[in-house]
């Protein structure tokens, strides 16, 4: 009943249009979310997004690893490089969260604000 | 010897500093120094020699890794590492006085921040422009939030957000260039780009435009950059307004010249950098805070290097190339003069300037300012003359009255702080400055002064150096 | 005499300075200016940095002279307006100041859109290519041009409307700057709509009508004012409003020059006795001042030739000057402009009396005055110099007109015939100045003789209160000098009360109101609250996409 979804166009499709829906629900997330936690949570969602969008529509259902010596023919192999790009995206992507997370709870510390629209100490 | 270097020297710099640790926190500044001074001795050293070539890191070509060093980027490698080397000469003088806490992370965060600049323009490779974009990015955060003041940490984190959503748009755009022309190198998307599909290319374009948008400060994406300024410390602004900024526009627009060599989306650009330049100057009008103030006019100055590069013939790059040099150079010189006077004076309000009492720094402000303004003798004037030049042969009259009224705003305010130099006379006592200090700001203003009246030093070369930006060597 | 720059310049741009008669003639004047100015710095302690920017200005000026293309124009007229700026800062206060560098830096920036518009048309700064780009430019880019190029002149000249920042700086500014602020700076505004204006376009009778109005207007602002420096500063404005009425006229150049000449020579001698009677009594206030006469003869007399000059009186140089301007304007038959300068030249009488008898005549206003002494002779020389020039001007009117005929053949104009140096012939009439001279010097010395025989020895005062004032003792707080707030009864008679009360100044108060309050609107945008900053990004984004799918 469900061999449908495995021909590999169907599957890229919901792939794509799955990790579209979830662009935007971070994209909504950033725009009506005023916690700074949440707002980092939906920036991590909308990057997640394009990042399954990259994988998802270049992913052959029948390709095997890249590896030499499991196949010699290379036209079978997926493509290696956006699994690579997206790895050291992602590293990347943590290491920003990572830092927006120790500024957040420092700043917390300070003034004891969370609240985005609240951070006005230079209204000038 | 390789261009590499310029990367891989501050960042192996960089996490050397451990060890140098040990040494004491001065080994690590003055190594920091030599290191950077040697990395402006390697530069000279290709502009003298014309080694200009084009580097493999490779695995395979089209998989490699490159970095192309031709007469333009160099200019670029060049401006940061004399930046970056006079803030630490700047700065060694400045650390006995007030230094920064933790001093030892500075120093790695400055390297950091000169590497990824430099490997931004060098490199001919998407990918690793998206890395260096994040490098940078996550260096100038850090930078930003240093102090840990409740103020610095607001700055930090809005800068931090803007630029994880730049990012994030970024990468989207690099992602759908991979799927549709499968490679990530800079030649081979030019080489394709063109014969793609009209509505993917407008995609890609836009969102390029809006990821190097919020990094290059551009009008409707660039509220954040008022408070970076404000919140971080001053010297530090010397170096997002010399570097970072300058750094961003270069990429973006070598992006732009190699995937739309014919200026699809000039006349586009041309109105948003012209308007950005006038909602950022009219902003300006209001404020009191000096550093704040500042800000609007670098906004300012990098919308009219927007305006020009977006014209994309080879005066108007030539004409950016001129402001990007009597920019960088004018705003260090303001901002190294404003970190003395904010730790003498202790306070950034404009008024502050009223009490100032020393002659030499209120002249090296002035001189700067009016560089900036776009005054005759002052090296921003060759710069804005030549952009408005080359608009006028296109035959833009209301751009060139927008940027016009622009520089009208920018005059009333600088003036009025001319005028809270020049006019009052209840000062303090005098601001001393150290000989390291005064030779380093002195130097600025005669650079300044020497561009400004012997343009014919660098036109030539800057010529030379549009070409190659916009006949896109990649 | 021309010399080529383009070795120097960027991107094609051909620069060149050329020494042209006409150029000669400005740079005499500056020249003259700045000789009679020298012998004043002794008097005050000056600082330095008055020195090296003075330097500078001078530079600039000669640059803006000799300079053959609009660009090194440009560089002159920017590098003049900040220059001045940091002259006046020495002595002028904020306000005043920050007034006149928006005034300074719109006009420069004006001027800035005017030759990039010059330039777009055939790619040429030069000033040889201007009328042909000029005539290539459309209808409506022409007028702008137009526009642009005048406003930018007007400024520096203070055509009412634009002088709201120049009657403030002169009176703000240094004793001597404000000399040379009113003889020379003003000088270039001239110098510019020669060059800019007359050379490049057909003549304009809305510039000769602005030019009548001026003066009009500016000789009845400057009855009512009470201070000294504050009346020359209007009366500037007034004589340089005649210069631009008849630029606006064919063949007015010759009157132009010659009024430039004689508005130079007299206003620096003005200038220098008003500054000497600063230096002398530390008050520039007609209501302070008065009874100098038995003082400061010298000067009285040098004031005395000053006003009739300024007048436009026979027998001195400044009605040879008017003379072509009237001649000027009879013969292209705009007699209802002939007769608003004729007006505004009779009720010029109005505040050159008050030059000489509110300093002069009368009564000491205060005690202060009594001690007063004639001024030392750096003051007088160039007095004595700029009153030489003026009465041989008068005498020998056409001395001049050789040089100014060259000056006209070099712009291709009708020149003007020349017998000999004592007779002045326009196209109307000619007068000698010889005869109107000898005749005027025997009726003096007559009156003189007459007077001086026929006059009792009057009772000397014993100190200022011993005078009859209605039976009261007069004292301190009496104002003694009869002719105290002389001029203010004008603002009753209804259509002057228009011209006095009403001022541009409100107009540009509401915009820079409007202004600040537009700019209030972007400074709260740029406040960076972050959730702003993303809706209108997404918002341009969105913009983007749909404007792009359309």
């Amino acid at each position: 009943m469900f061999e449908f979804f495995n021909s590999p166009e169907v599957i890229n499709i919901i792939v794509i249009i799955g990790s579209m829906l979830l662009f935007f629900v971070g994209l909504f997330g950033l725009l009506t979310q005023k916690h700074i936690i949440k707002i980092f949570m939906s920036i991590a969602i909308m990057e997640t997004a394009v990042y399954l969008f990259f994988i998802g529509s270049l992913f052959k259902l029948d390709a095997i690893a890249p590896i030499m010596k499991v196949a010699d023919d290379t036209s079978k192999f997926n493509d290696p490089i956006p699994h690579a790009m997206i790895l050291t995206a992602i590293v990347i992507a943590m290491a920003v969260f990572a830092l927006g997370v120790s500024f957040a709870i420092e700043y917390y510390k300070l003034s004891g604000k969370t609240n985005i629209d609240t951070m006005n100490e230079m209204r000038h | 010897m390789s261009s590499v270097l310029f990367v891989a020297l501050p960042l192996l710099f960089g996490f050397s500093t451990p060890i140098l640790g040990y040494f004491g926190k001065n080994a690590v500044a003055y190594v920091s120094t030599l290191m950077q001074l040697f990395l402006l001795y390697l530069g000279f050293d290709l502009l003298l020699n014309e080694g200009f070539s084009i580097e493999l890191i490779s695995i395979a070509p089209p998989l490699g890794i490159s970095f192309v060093v031709t007469k333009v980027s160099l200019l670029f490698v060049l401006l940061f590492t004399s930046v970056m080397t006079l803030f630490s000469l700047y700065y060694l003088s400045y650390r006995s006085e007030k230094p920064y806490r933790d001093e030892s992370k500075f120093f790695i965060l400055i390297n950091m921040l000169l590497a990824a600049s430099i490997g931004l323009v060098l490199s001919s490779d998407i990918f690793n422009i998206y890395v260096f974009f994040e490098i940078a990015g996550i260096s100038a955060y850090i930078l930003s939030a240093y102090e840990k003041s409740s103020s610095a940490l607001e700055a930090g984190i809005k800068y931090l957000i803007t630029g994880a959503v730049a990012s994030i748009f970024l990468i989207f755009a690099i992602v759908l260039i991979y799927i549709y022309i499968g490679s990530l190198n800079l030649g081979i998307i030019a080489q394709h780009f063109e014969l793609l599909p009209f509505q993917i290319k407008l995609l890609i374009s836009i969102l390029l435009l809006i990821g190097f948008g919020f990094k290059v400060e551009i009008f409707p994406l660039n509220f954040w950059v008022s408070d970076v300024y404000q919140g971080s410390s001053t010297l530090v602004n010397a170096l997002f307004s010399a570097i970072v900024v300058k750094a961003y526009l270069f990429v973006f627009f070598h992006l732009l010249y190699l995937f739309l060599p014919h200026g699809e989306f000039s006349l586009f650009l041309i109105y948003l950098g012209a308007f950005s330049m006038l909602a950022a100057e009219v902003a300006g009008l209001r404020q009191s805070h000096l550093k704040r103030l500042f800000a609007y006019s670098s906004l300012g100055q990098v919308a009219l290097v927007f305006t020009a590069f977006a014209l994309q013939n080879t005066q108007a790059i030539q004409a950016a190339l001129f402001i990007v040099l009597a920019h960088s150079v004018a705003k260090m010189g303001i901002f190294f003069a404003l970190a003395l006077i904010e730790k003498e004076h202790e306070s950034m309000e404009s008024e502050t300037l009223k009490s100032l009492n020393s002659p030499f720094l209120r002249v090296i402000l002035l001189i700067s300012m009016l560089s900036l303004l776009g005054i005759p003798l002052f090296a921003g004037f060759v710069g804005k003359l030549l952009v408005l030049k080359s608009l006028a042969l296109e035959g833009m009259l209301p751009i060139i009255m927008m940027i016009i009224l622009a520089s009208l705003i920018e005059a009333v305010y600088y003036f009025k702080l001319a005028g809270y130099m020049f006019t009052s006379d209840k000062r303090r006592d005098v601001l001393k400055v150290t000989w390291a200090h005064k030779t380093i700001l002195a130097f600025l203003s005669l650079l300044l002064l020497i561009i400004g009246m012997a343009p014919f030093l660098l036109s030539e070369y800057l010529f030379e150096a549009s070409k190659l930006m916009l006949g896109g060597v990649s | 005499m021309m010399i080529n720059l383009s070795n120097y310049a960027l991107g094609h741009i051909v620069l060149a300075l050329e020494m042209s008669h006409l150029a000669n003639f400005f740079a005499v004047l500056i020249l003259l200016s700045m000789g009679t100015l020298l012998f004043l710095v002794k008097n005050y302690a000056l600082p330095k940095s008055f020195y090296a920017l003075s330097a500078l200005l001078s530079t600039s000026l000669f640059l803006i002279v000799y300079a053959a293309d609009y660009l090194l124009f440009f560089i002159g007229w920017e590098v003049m307006s900040i220059t001045t700026y940091f002259l006046l800062s020495f002595s002028v206060s904020q306000k005043t100041l920050h007034k006149y560098i928006i005034f300074a830096m719109s006009s420069a920036l004006a001027l800035f859109i005017a030759i990039l518009m010059i330039y777009s048309t055939q790619q040429s700064f030069l000033y040889s290519d201007a009328r042909e780009s000029f005539e290539l430019m459309g209808e409506f880019q022409g007028v702008f041009f137009l526009v642009l190029i005048l406003f930018a002149i007007f400024v520096k000249l203070g055509v009412i409307g634009f002088h709201y920042w120049l009657v403030d700086a002169y009176e703000e500014a240094h004793d001597i700057f404000t000399a040379f602020l009113s003889a020379v700076l003003s000088k270039m505004g001239v110098y510019a709509l020669i060059i800019l204006v007359v050379k490049v376009t057909q003549p304009m009778l809305a510039l000769a009508i602005i030019g009548v109005m001026t003066s009009i207007i500016a000789t009845f602002k400057a009855i009512q004012e009470d201070s000294v420096k504050r009346v020359l500063a209007y009366s500037s404005i007034a004589q340089l409003g005649y210069i631009v009425t008849v630029l606006g006229v064919a063949d007015g150049m010759s009157g132009a020059l010659y009024h430039s000449l004689i508005h130079t020579a007299v206003k620096l001698l003005l200038f220098i006795n008003i500054a000497g009677v600063i230096y002398m009594t530390g008050r520039d206030k007609f209501s302070q001042l008065g009874g100098l006469i038995y003082k400061m003869p010298q000067s009285f007399v040098l004031l005395l030739i000053g006003i009739i000059v300024l007048a436009g009186m026979p027998p001195l140089g400044g009605f040879s000057s008017k003379f072509l301007i009237y001649s000027a304007l009879l013969d292209t038959k705009y007699l209802l402009l002939l007769s608003g300068v004729m007006f505004s030249s009779a009720s010029a009488f109005l505040y050159i009396y008050k030059l000489i008898y509110g300093v002069y005549l009368g009564h000491p206003s205060h005690k202060k005055l009594e001690s007063a002494k004639e001024v030392s002779l750096s003051f007088l020389l160039p007095q004595y110099l700029l009153a030489f020039i003026l009465i041989t001007l008068g005498t020998f009117p056409a001395l001049i007109v050789p040089y100014i005929n060259e000056i006209l053949l070099e712009s291709s104009l009708t020149t003007l015939s020349f017998t000999h140096a004592g007779e002045l012939i326009s196209a109307f009439a000619q007068f000698n100045g010889l005869i109107v001279m000898s005749a005027f010097g025997t009726i003096f010395v007559l009156v003189v003789i007459f007077f001086v025989s026929t006059r009792s020895k009057a009772k000397e005062a014993k100190n200022r209160f011993d005078i009859a004032y209605c039976g009261e003792e007069p004292d301190e707080s009496t104002h003694l000098h009869y002719g105290y707030s002389m001029g203010k009864e004008l603002a009753r008679v209804g259509i002057l009360r228009a011209i006095i009360k009403n001022s541009s100044s409100h107009f540009y108060e509401y915009l820079g109101k409007q202004t600040l309050s537009f700019a209030e609107l972007f400074r709260k945008i740029y406040s960076g609250k972050l959730s702003v900053n993303f809706n209108i990004a997404i918002l341009f984004l969105l913009l983007l996409l749909w404007g792009s799918l359309r």
